[in-house]
């Protein structure tokens, strides 16, 4: 091959790969407003929730299921003690709570036996779900719903799985130990259950940020926008993915992800599935999916729905090491689980979930990074080479950046007019701000992090580093 | 060679595009803040506005005229401020706020909306008519159990009419309800409870037909709630029934009949093929405290059963315990 003819090789090379770049990004903004509109569809059909908790309770409180909350917890000592009396403080008329204690290296399960009167007991193990030891199960001499189960080491799946075999409850609910529950959030949240002719399977419910907001016993005194630009940003992501994404996806009945912050599952359909696969660095996506391939290849009814009122305030890192960890462990464990259902993908034994939920996360999380990646690099290339003139190249610019923005704001329109959540018309304004600069560095940074995610998962590094918190604004 | 995938007149549109664009969502968020804080600012006065017709309303309970105060009040706050208190008073009180509402002619709008409108409408207007109770709201609601098109709405219906105390009859709700056809939930099993005090004779009279076996079992299990031992020989007959969702509907509702006179029927089924009929029987034996299931029950502490198991030592712990 001569010289001009590997030059013009390259040239066409370079201006494909810039085409289908283009095309990719554009598609993964035609879906995002897809979703928005169906999102907004949703909200207008949907009925309103009750107003005040005392309306909720009065409607529901004879028909409630049981729900056992599962709380894993390591290294807590210093916030168990909070966290659990506002877990069992929550307004439900019959919930248990069972606190995983997960071979702290801290005084966490020295605190608790002290402060709720903990004995051991027998309980009889109902399902067999991890291979880690149990070193003891405790109960409360104050508390007769309340149950700490003592175990070895073996992440937050283990731990969820060591609640689970010892969960009596038809309702499982499965949060994080750095959750915050509403403490209407468990009334809310099964409601959909009341009135379930046993198809439900699971329901997930909207998760917010915390950060910066003063918290007392355990629950949020007064929600504050955070101070950070960081968390901010988050927060719109947040906001994006629960109030769009999610929305849409289960009302089209494909949703395929509830989060690990907050989750409610049908007990028996949990236990069925073998529960939290202890292996996945995305177990809240990788259980949701199994879910939805069992029920299908059993040919069974069921439905996974999401409620789109605040159940749950969590906190988001507050820095780019802690972010950096948290979004490349994410995009390999989403990776691992679209590895090991492959299966799923594009069959139409495993309907709207294997021919378009999965086929979407590929567009999203596979090939959605490295070719935004390639359009940052390859326009600005065909710029400087004289290959792309500057107006075309601001064009596509401006275009990808008016995308980004509009579905921000849309979003922040749709949260201000169905939920009202944001603290006041200042901070409206300053998250409408925030969507337009993550368009300017964290986005990008998003993207390093998640080619870094994929980089690893095709290396097989499976480490599991931690993302640093700054710990609740606590009185 | 200078590449333009869309030519330079294109880029140029799609540039004037994205100004126009951003431009536009500049506006709307501006607009979107505004109105925000017309909602901030208005919702101090609504707040001052609902505090000032709660007051009167209370003076108004106490046996004082307040008529002219609140004449000029707008009729949603009065409505709203007259919810939230309704649910905080009872008796005559209660009885005082509806005759208020019908008065001050604030239910005939949400009457009509429970009769037309959206979905969503609708269902509110259910939900304020259950608040506020009153004739009026109960004929209303009937009428919506009876006509609406929804059964999303009939459902909200019913519900309303159970808190109300105000069910009509389980064969016209069954009708209602669809439940011949459908399969029922929690919210039908709670909805048959409600109606048992008032409707125990007709229950047993739907459990001579021929119905499908959910809702038997929900019929069943609403026997428990009629306060009429005389049901335990229904619920006894229940016991043989062969789907085990009736066994269990049975043992539901034994316990809540609450008399000894069903050991005999309930210690059978502590040998019931089904394992979660044998657990409930555990535990209802427990709850009546029937201690001459005790022998047995130790014999079930080896049942196969892990769920069996679980209950029947919850069912000893309980018995052993102090009365």
């Amino acid at each position: 091959m001569n010289a001009p003819a590997a030059d013009d090789w390259l040239v066409t090379t370079a201006l494909w790969l810039a085409a289908i770049a283009f095309a990719i990004v554009s598609l993964r903004n035609i879906v995002a407003v897809i979703q928005l509109i169906v999102a907004v569809r949703a909200f207008r059909r949907r009925v309103k929730p009750a107003r005040r908790p005392l309306q909720l309770w009065s409607r529901y409180a004879d028909l409630s299921m049981a729900v056992s909350v599962i709380a894993p917890c390591f290294n807590e000592e210093l916030f168990i003690v909070d966290s659990v009396k506002a877990l069992l403080g929550l307004q439900y008329p019959n919930h248990e709570v069972i606190v995983v204690n997960d071979e702290s290296t801290d005084n966490t399960l020295g605190v608790l036996i002290a402060e709720f009167g903990l004995k051991p007991i027998q309980r009889e193990k109902l399902a067999d779900l991890t291979p880690s030891e149990i070193f003891g199960i405790y109960g409360s001499t104050k508390f007769p719903n309340l149950i700490v189960v003592d175990k070895a080491n073996g992440r937050k799946a283990d731990a969820v799985n060591g609640g689970l075999q010892y969960a009596t409850t038809p309702l499982i609910c499965v949060i994080d130990a750095d959750s915050i529950i509403e403490p209407d959030g468990l009334l809310r949240s099964t409601e959909p259950f009341m009135a379930d002719d046993g198809s439900l399977v699971a329901v997930g419910g909207a998760i917010r940020v915390i950060n910066d907001s003063p918290v007392r016993g355990g629950y949020v005194e007064t929600v504050r926008l955070p101070k950070g630009w960081l968390p901010r940003f988050q927060l719109l992501e947040y906001l994006r993915a629960f109030l769009t994404a999610r929305v849409a996806m289960a009302e089209l009945n494909m949703l395929v992800l509830i989060s690990g912050a907050f989750g409610i599952f049908r007990r028996s359909t949990l236990v069925e599935i073998g529960g939290y696969r202890h292996d996945s660095l995305a177990e809240d996506f990788e259980v949701v999916t199994r879910l939805h391939r069992h029920m299908r290849e059993q040919n069974r009814p069921y439905r996974v729905e999401f409620i789109p009122e605040v159940v749950c305030w969590t906190e988001v890192p507050f820095d780019y090491a802690g972010i950096r960890n948290q979004r490349t462990r994410w995009q390999q464990g989403g990776m691992e689980t679209l590895r090991s259902h492959r299966k799923m993908l594009f069959n139409p034994r495993y309907g709207r979930v294997g021919m378009v939920a999965l086929p979407l996360v590929i567009l999203e999380d596979i090939v959605g990074p490295p070719s935004e990646l390639m359009g940052y690099l390859l326009i600005p290339l065909l710029f400087f080479t004289g290959l792309l003139s500057g107006t075309s190249a601001i064009a596509f610019f401006s275009i990808t950046l008016l995308f980004g923005t509009a579905l921000s704001l849309g979003t922040l329109a749709l949260e201000e007019t169905q939920l009202r959540r944001t603290p006041s018309a200042r901070d409206l304004l300053i998250i409408g701000c925030a969507a337009a600069l993550e368009n300017f560095g964290y986005r990008q940074f998003l993207l390093y992090f998640r080619i870094r995610g994929i980089w690893k998962f095709f290396r097989k590094e499976r480490g599991w580093a931690a993302v640093p918190r700054a710990g609740f604004t606590r009185d | 060679m200078t590449f333009s995938p869309s030519p330079d007149g294109m880029a140029e549109s799609a540039i004037a595009i994205s100004v126009v664009g951003f431009s536009i969502m500049t506006i709307l968020l501006l607009l979107l803040v505004l109105r925000r804080y017309w909602i901030e600012q208005r919702q101090n006065e609504r707040r001052d506005s609902l505090r000032m017709i709660t007051a009167q309303l209370m003076v108004w309970l106490s046996g004082d005229d307040v008529g002219a105060k609140l004449a000029d009040a707008p009729r949603q706050d009065k409505l709203d401020a007259l919810v939230h208190l309704y649910q905080l008073v009872r008796g005559s009180d209660r009885q005082k706020l509806g005759q208020f509402a019908i008065d001050n002619r604030l239910l005939q709008p949400i009457i009509a909306r429970a009769r037309r409108g959206s979905v969503n409408s609708r269902i509110d207007a259910v939900r304020i008519l259950e608040w506020v109770g009153q004739d009026e709201s109960i004929k209303a609601l009937k009428q919506v159990l009876l006509r609406d098109a929804n059964p999303r709405i009939r459902l909200e219906a019913a519900a309303a009419l159970a808190q109300l105390d105000a069910l009509p009859y389980p064969k016209i709700l069954v009708t209602a309800l669809d439940l011949e056809t459908t399969k029922p939930t929690r919210l039908h099993r709670a909805l048959f409870r409600a109606a048992a005090p008032k409707y125990g004779p007709e229950l047993v009279a739907m459990l001579r037909r021929k119905i499908p076996d959910e809702l038997r079992a929900a019929l069943v299990d609403a026997l428990g709630w009629t306060g009429d031992y005389s049901s335990l020989e229904h619920l006894a007959a229940a016991s043989h029934h062969a789907n085990p969702l009736v066994r269990r509907a049975a043992l539901r509702a034994a316990s809540q009949v609450n008399h000894p006179a069903a050991a005999p029927w309930i210690f059978a089924l502590l040998d019931d093929q089904d394992e979660t009929v044998r657990e409930l029987a555990a535990q209802t034996c427990a709850h009546l405290g029937l201690r001459k299931a005790m022998p047995k029950l130790r014999e079930m502490e080896r049942d196969a059963s892990p769920w069996v198991r679980l209950r029947v030592e919850q069912a000893l712990g309980a018995m052993a315990e102090p009365a």
